[in-house]
């Protein structure tokens, strides 16, 4: 059985999942505008409202946790950059290097930020199924002349689709690399290299069968219509969002 | 049903994938189309709904030339893959069993319609809503029949579609290809592992270097299968009537 990450669909029978996917998608838009401006009142609210999100779907936290540790690390990087690279009242110093309160308080704010928009993007990918995400970005993408919306749509629900499998097939080619030996190998790049050319070779290989079944079945870029039917809920969500985006804007 | 006439096709770094074929298929016939790796049986099937064209020669469906309409072809020869996991683009089994039906832009209640009936045909009716990822081997070859069923496809091509599966994942495959044979439907299997389809099919197409080398009834065709290094069942080589999977 796959290994799939906690940022795929999962199907369930929370409002969330049965919202309709252009709210959402414009709440996720709204919500970014919102994290993006970085007042702490308002990441506040959004992050309420994510949190309570993902308790109503049901996020196990464990597994959560275990696949944001890389991020995690990466968060860490780049508060320490902003931290020892921001003038201002000096907390500790490291040789030529010193640690500001300011920079240490910017880094927290732009970690929570990454974080924030995060959440809302799980909480997106995990409600929201492939064929509403893609018919959701075709109405987006409508009113852009000369662009075949349909097919822009497949690639990006594909691209979302697909990022569990690429991953998953990146770690079978890490530990099948390291049952050979890899770990023992010094040179960074000879490391990455080893895991990253199989990597890519794979994927280009799924593509070609991926495309091939599709054509197989008669995609042709064009397909029934989704019936999209927004519900009070989804203007009440739309409208909560356009409040908090908007109250920055004008407040 | 579907008729090939000297049929051949060269890959673009010049291998010759087919020479020259010429195959007469009937409606309802179930055959199996053996060689070893490299014979062209993939090459075959992927010209039976356009997927490949031919560099000489045809191929027709119901009188009709493949290349002159893909969505014809696509719609009356429906394939199951040999990798399922390549098959899937839905999110969940239900959606993966739609892509096909809202290809064909049919209304949304007809698609709904048609595949909860192909989820039931092949016994994965109460799984519409799992991920497609979670199933079995098994079940993922019967999704990818449910999503041919959906298109009402008169023909099922299976590339290897015993590779990879456990005993209980073949058993289930098999008793899907014989249940769609039953309703009428044209079956066509590749594979280099003719002993789980020997008691099934009523026709032997044997391939190698890109030629058919023999076609008939099984018994006509077992005492020349090793010579185009397909291996003859144990059963065989002990003298005795080969056995199905089924049993």
């Amino acid at each position: 059985m796959a290994d799939l990450s906690v940022f795929t669909y999962t199907p369930g029978l929370s409002g969330l999942h049965e919202g309709d996917a252009r709210f959402k998608l414009l709440t996720l838009l709204l919500l970014t505008v919102t994290i993006s401006t970085g007042r702490l009142w308002s990441l506040f609210a959004v992050n309420a409202l994510l949190v309570t999100g993902l308790f109503l779907i049901r996020v196990p936290l464990p597994t959560l946790l275990k696949e944001m540790r890389y991020f995690g690390a990466f968060l860490l990087l780049v508060w320490l950059v902003r931290a020892l690279g921001t003038p201002g009242r000096i907390v500790v110093s490291f040789g030529p290097l010193a640690l500001t309160l300011e920079g240490a308080g910017q880094g927290g704010l732009i970690c929570w930020q990454m974080v924030t928009v995060l959440m809302a993007g799980l909480l997106f990918t995990r409600t929201t199924r492939m064929v509403e995400l893609r018919a959701a970005t075709a109405w987006m993408l409508k009113p852009i002349p000369f662009l075949n919306t349909h097919q822009a749509a497949l690639m990006l629900g594909l691209l979302v689709r697909f990022i569990p499998l690429i991953l998953t097939q990146a770690k079978e080619i890490r530990q099948a690399q390291q049952a050979r030996g890899l770990e023992n190998r010094r040179s960074p790049f000879l490391r990455l290299t080893a895991i990253a050319f199989p990597l890519l070779r794979a994927t280009l290989i799924k593509s070609d069968r991926i495309a091939t079944a599709m054509a197989a079945r008669g995609y042709t870029g064009r397909s029934t219509p989704f019936n999209f039917v927004a519900q009070t809920r989804d203007w009440m969500l739309l409208g909560l969002a356009t409040l908090l985006a908007s109250s920055h804007l004008w407040g | 049903m579907i008729e090939i006439r000297r049929l051949s096709h060269r890959f673009g770094d010049g291998t010759q994938g087919l020479i020259n074929v010429d195959l007469r298929i009937a409606a309802g016939e179930f055959v199996a189309i053996v060689g070893a790796n490299g014979s062209g049986k993939t090459t075959l099937l992927r010209h039976l709904n356009g997927l490949l064209q031919p560099t000489e020669g045809e191929v027709r469906l119901k009188g009709e030339s493949v290349s002159r309409n893909l969505k014809r072809a696509r719609q009356i020869v429906g394939m199951v893959f040999q990798d399922a996991d390549s098959q899937i683009v839905g999110e969940t089994v239900f959606d993966d069993v739609a892509f096909g039906p809202e290809n064909l832009c049919l209304p949304t209640e007809t698609v709904q319609a048609r595949v909860t009936t192909a989820l039931r045909s092949v016994g994965l009716a109460d799984k519409g809503h799992l991920r497609p990822h979670l199933l079995s081997g098994g079940e993922k070859r019967r999704l990818a029949v449910a999503g041919v069923l959906a298109m009402q496809s008169e023909v099922i091509a299976f590339d290897e579609p015993f590779s990879n599966l456990d005993y209980p994942g073949v058993g289930q495959v098999l008793a899907q290809m014989l249940a769609l044979r039953d309703t009428g439907a044209t079956i066509l299997v590749t594979t280099h592992d003719i002993e789980k389809l020997l008691p099934h099919a009523e026709r032997v197409v044997v391939m190698a270097g890109g030629r058919i080398r023999a076609d008939g009834p099984a018994t006509d065709i077992l005492p020349h299968l090793e010579t185009y290094a397909v291996r003859v069942p144990c059963a065989t080589r002990l003298g005795l009537e080969p056995q199905s999977w089924l049993t």
